[in-house]
């Protein structure tokens, strides 16, 4: 396995990060669906 | 013929508008083994994880089997709502709201289940703090996150129109009206907002169901990626999604039936409702059984001696009652019913139901600890596991929460999707002329 995917394996937190990234971005993504949504209005 | 909507709208608040005796009793009933699952847990708490049967030898019982379990039921929504949706399955939509609350009300109870299992529940965050890329236990966290978040939001867009027909056709009072006001955000269901819902949820259905795939796989690889005789098979992935469909199709049909009963919707779900989903109950009886064979006809082929323990374990010893049960519950009970047309009636499919969730509990309960019981991992001695007082009161107290959960949903929203049974009735004559096209007759455009 080459170094760098196993410093960023061994980093400390790394699962966290990825778990945060995973959380925030859904979170955000549904938050902009459900404006989009909201504001739909016929021309 | 076409419903009047707004009969349709009355019949289907009646569980908002009419309250009676009987409510009160089952918020009792329900609330009070909420709160001995409660009690149990403060206590266990207090005393630590000592006051269960878990032991050296047998680290996950009860409380994993539940985690399992309550994952698995969670699929109903999912399959129904998702899945039966992008195959254009249109006899879902009177259930479709049901499946998708099944989903939501059963995953914290899946994923509170693993706290309550760790004993000292503020050592979840060392899962974020200390959490390794190659831990299937991280893999099962961020799974289980975005398949929270994802059926929250999906269950949201599909109640958003109901909850706008609330707010402006229903008398809740000062609380409800407030709620459906604030949820609502403004739906005024003009044709560019349906075509916006439309597009969202057909989009989150195929992320929900690619979703669903992941998490059950993931939630079976925290057993299998271990090296332990029992757990560590290449089939468990595909067994975990075939019980899941299994036993989420079971709980709709009882909730079904329940719900079918007591708000009178009887109108609405018919008896051919329940004989589809029997077919598909039959369906995933047979696959359970296909699965159950593969998977211990290959261990005992292979005649290692910790996993041939394990099968004594299950077949013969300790575990034997469980897991004859199981085959029985899981399979014998349900073909028995369900092959025949006439068992695919309402009780027909109810019983089965029933037979079918208690074979499916034991059968995660015998994933979790004869594995855990076999001497091959610690040295020469068969463990025991006998679950305490506190965790079969915490699992009774989540068991209970989840129905209550149901029946205070149902005091708020319509438990059945008006709007996409409006939609039906509109779609009834695309659908006669999309039959024409899978029929014989002009080929135009079709042929080069």
């Amino acid at each position: 396995m080459c170094c760098c995917l196993e410093a960023l394996i061994d980093t400390p937190g790394i699962g966290g990060a990825i778990a945060g990234a995973v959380i925030v971005t859904l979170v955000t993504c549904y938050g902009l669906t459900i404006w989009w949504i909201a504001k739909g209005r016929d021309k | 013929m076409k419903d009047n909507p707004h009969n349709m709208v009355e019949d289907l608040t009646r569980s908002i508008t009419k309250t009676t005796p009987a409510y009160y009793l089952t918020v009792l009933v329900l609330g009070a083994f909420s709160a001995l699952g409660l009690t149990a847990f403060i206590y266990q708490l207090a005393k630590g994880l000592g006051v269960t049967g878990m032991n050296n030898q047998v680290t996950w019982g009860v409380y994993i089997t539940n985690f399992v379990f309550f994952i698995g039921i969670s699929h109903a929504g999912t399959f129904v709502s998702a899945i039966l949706r992008l195959t254009g399955a249109e006899w879902r939509r009177p259930f479709t709201r049901s499946a998708e609350a099944i989903t939501l009300f059963s995953l914290p109870f899946g994923a509170g289940a693993i706290l309550v299992d760790l004993g000292r529940f503020d050592r979840f965050a060392n899962i974020f703090v200390y959490g390794r890329l190659e831990s299937p236990l991280l893999w099962d966290t961020i799974c289980l996150s975005a398949y929270l978040l994802s059926s929250t939001f999906f269950f949201y867009l599909c109640l958003l129109p109901d909850i706008a027909a609330c707010r402006d056709k229903v008398d809740g009072g000062t609380f409800r009206k407030w709620l459906w006001t604030s949820l609502s955000l403004g739906w005024h269901g003009d044709k560019e907002q349906r075509r916006r819902l439309e597009k969202a949820i057909s989009i989150m259905a195929i992320v929900l169901t690619l979703l669903v795939v992941t998490v059950h796989t993931v939630v079976s690889w925290v057993f299998s990626m271990t090296i332990r005789p029992g757990w560590h098979s290449t089939i468990i992935g595909p067994y975990f999604l075939v019980g899941a469909v299994f036993s989420g199709a079971a709980m709709l049909m009882i909730i079904l039936a329940i719900c079918r009963k007591v708000y009178g919707l009887e109108r609405y779900l018919k008896p051919i409702h329940f004989e589809k989903l029997g077919k598909i109950l039959l369906v995933m009886t047979l696959a359970w059984f296909y699965m159950t064979v593969a998977e211990y006809l290959t261990e005992f082929y292979g005649n290692l001696t910790e996993d041939m323990e394990i099968l004594d374990l299950k077949f013969f010893g300790q575990f034997s009652l469980g897991f004859w049960a199981m085959v029985v519950c899981c399979f014998i009970v349900p073909l028995a019913i369900l092959v025949w047309k006439k068992g695919r009636s309402i009780a027909g499919c109810v019983s089965a139901s029933v037979v079918i969730l208690i074979g499916m509990w034991l059968e995660r309960f015998l994933v979790v600890v004869p594995t855990l019981a076999g001497s091959a991992q610690r040295g020469h001695y068969v463990g025991v596991y006998d679950p305490s007082w506190v965790e079969w009161s915490i699992a009774i107290g989540s068991f209970s929460a989840f129905f209550l959960l149901f029946v205070l949903f149902a005091k708020f929203f319509p438990i059945i999707s008006a709007w996409e049974l409006e939609e039906g009735e509109e779609a009834i004559e695309l659908e006669v002329e999309a039959m024409k096209e899978f029929l014989p007759g002009d080929a135009s455009g079709t042929e080069s």
